[in-house]
């Protein structure tokens, strides 16, 4: 991905994207709805063409040698339709030919739970029942590369776990997954590395401890105290590991980020300074946080 | 050769509609009315002949207008494309595949009405001209490949679906049935309303004339047998611009030309 621009017109769709995904790495393509994302893969797929910019798959670029990209791909894209009249298992032979894959049918559908499904005419299919059937043709001979662009949509909380054991079973095989979604806790679960997407700009891309870590320590505690008195906050701030802390309750209650480690010692630190600890709670600082942050709060 | 793989899912989706099946059914009928009407002498069977061509120059480029208009906007509109293109297709394969899992559907009824009506020949007439028999069914299926071409082109060539069913069938309306009145009216207007310019018209206003699918359909089916119909083209004195292999190249050309102007409109296009 080299520099990636797509305008319409005055609108900026995407911004000068570039990055690299590696061979094997799963990858989680996050940002709201309408930061781009779509607008990405489809460059991918060629079905957009891009303003500025190059997009190479295995070596192959996506606009000019588009085919020898898509050889090596499994797709499953946003906004497509079924054939209404074809049944799952016409829609999987359509595939397999257009692959020349050797694959048997009946095991992919299987595999996505659509097995009694296989002779049903996929007009009257759920979009849960369409999007299991896709994720079926995008497992089609074994692509190298598998691009799935919100695939839980439509899915039940039981599909999407599907889901998920599926990708996860595609990157045991060596398989490199792209994945693109709104939704933080599925990218979490399941990506090696993650790319937020923010009005059409890559605002960051890291591992999900990488994030973590960026969110600030990994810890915040929470204490309720009798009465905090003056220069307390400061003398814990300047204790090492501790990055900010701050009245979040007039007097009575102080939320401190910190490392973990550090956690002791801030409870210490008020004690010595008379201050009387009534509660003491901790939570894990959320990629939920920081999501919001990086995407100013418009999810 | 992928464009088979497309051509495949596409007649396969043919045949799961009823499309087929009624194009059978009204071919089928419609040969059969025709063998019913004529049956007898050498005469009969030239007369057998052209009440076919008669038909089928009215209604193979209907069906093939109606089988090639959505072809191409429906799955833009739909969102089938996405799928179809997401595998390793071109836009090419997929134009081309589409164009040919068509022209296989409308040529199952054309051949086997033409088939069924042959084994009437053989048991109600004298003789059975095997050749041009087969060259006419042949023939039949390029009429509907020239408007299967402008038909898909179209389908290509924008989204706004309106445009592709007006500009469809107003093909059909302008080369089929109002091409001769558009033609003479021209001719008329250009020679400043002397009307003698009818009865002897200049070359290449003939071959405009024969630039429709349709004459060149006539002009060809009256190359093959004896018939009274395209007769200002197969007259002795007809300048050679009229001759039966440039009827060939203006049904090539039907093809040809309206895909590849629909296809370069669609291989730039954002999806």
């Amino acid at each position: 991905m080299e520099n990636i621009s797509k305008r319409y017109g005055t609108v900026t769709a995407l911004d000068r994207v570039d990055f690299t995904v590696k061979e094997g790495e799963v990858f989680g393509f996050l940002g709201p709805n309408g930061a781009g994302k779509s607008t990405m893969i489809n460059i991918f797929l060629d079905f957009v063409r891009p303003t500025e910019g190059h997009v190479r798959i295995f070596g192959h670029d996506c606009q000019s040698e588009g085919k020898q990209a898509r050889e090596r791909m499994g797709v499953l894209p946003e906004g497509y339709e079924v054939y209404d009249r074809l049944t799952a298992r016409q829609h999987l032979e359509f595939v397999i030919g257009s692959k020349d894959a050797e694959e048997e049918p009946m095991e992919l559908l299987g595999r996505v739970g659509l097995r009694d499904e296989s002779d049903r005419q996929a007009g009257g299919f759920s979009k849960g029942m369409a999007q299991r059937l896709v994720l079926a043709m995008a497992l089609v001979g074994d692509p190298d590369l598998i691009v799935l662009d919100e695939p839980t949509t439509g899915l039940d909380p039981n599909g999407a776990r599907e889901m998920r054991n599926i990708i996860l079973q595609e990157a045991d095989r060596g398989a490199t997954v792209f994945f693109s979604s709104h939704i933080l806790e599925q990218v979490e679960a399941v990506c090696d590395r993650v790319g937020i997407l923010h009005q059409g700009e890559l605002a960051t891309i890291d591992t999900i401890e990488g994030l973590r870590e960026s969110v600030g320590g990994g810890t915040k505690l929470q204490i309720q105290v009798e009465k905090v008195q003056n220069g307390v906050l400061d003398s814990i701030e300047t204790l090492e590991g501790v990055e900010q802390a701050w009245l979040s309750q007039e007097d009575t209650q102080i939320e401190v980020t910190c490392s973990n480690d550090a956690k002791l010692d801030v409870v210490v630190e008020l004690n010595d300074a008379g201050v009387e600890v009534e509660n003491f709670r901790t939570e894990e600082a959320s990629l939920e946080d920081m999501f919001a942050e990086y995407t100013g709060g418009s999810r | 050769m992928s464009w088979r793989a497309v051509a495949r899912k596409d007649f396969l989706d043919a045949t799961r509609s009823k499309m087929l099946w009624g194009l059978l059914v009204v071919f089928i009928g419609y040969l059969g009315i025709v063998s019913y009407l004529s049956q007898g002498g050498d005469a009969e069977l030239l007369e057998f002949i052209e009440l076919t061509a008669q038909g089928f120059v009215l209604f193979v480029p209907l069906v093939s207008i109606i089988l090639g208009y959505k072809s191409i906007i429906d799955e833009r509109e739909s969102g089938t494309i996405a799928l179809l293109l997401s595998l390793p297709h071109s836009r090419r394969d997929m134009v081309v595949g589409k164009f040919v899992g068509r022209t296989v559907v409308l040529a199952i009824p054309v051949l086997v009405s033409l088939l069924g009506a042959s084994a009437v020949i053989v048991l109600l007439f004298d003789s059975f001209p095997v050749i041009d028999y087969v060259l006419f069914a042949l023939l039949s299926v390029a009429l509907g490949a020239a408007f299967l071409g402008i038909s898909v082109g179209l389908s290509m060539s924008t989204t706004v679906n309106r445009r592709v069913t007006a500009g469809a069938f107003g093909a059909y309306v302008v080369l089929g049935v109002l091409w001769k009145q558009i033609m003479d009216a021209m001719l008329v207007i250009l020679w400043r309303f002397e009307n003698g310019v009818l009865v002897d018209r200049p070359a290449w206003a003939m071959f405009v004339q024969m630039a429709s699918p349709m004459e060149s359909f006539d002009r060809l089916t009256a190359a093959l047998f004896d018939l009274d119909i395209a007769t200002a083209y197969t007259a002795a004195d007809a300048p050679w611009v009229v001759d039966a292999w440039v009827a060939v190249l203006v049904l090539v050309g039907w093809v040809v030309l309206p895909l590849g102007i629909g296809y370069i409109r669609f291989s730039i296009a954002d999806l």
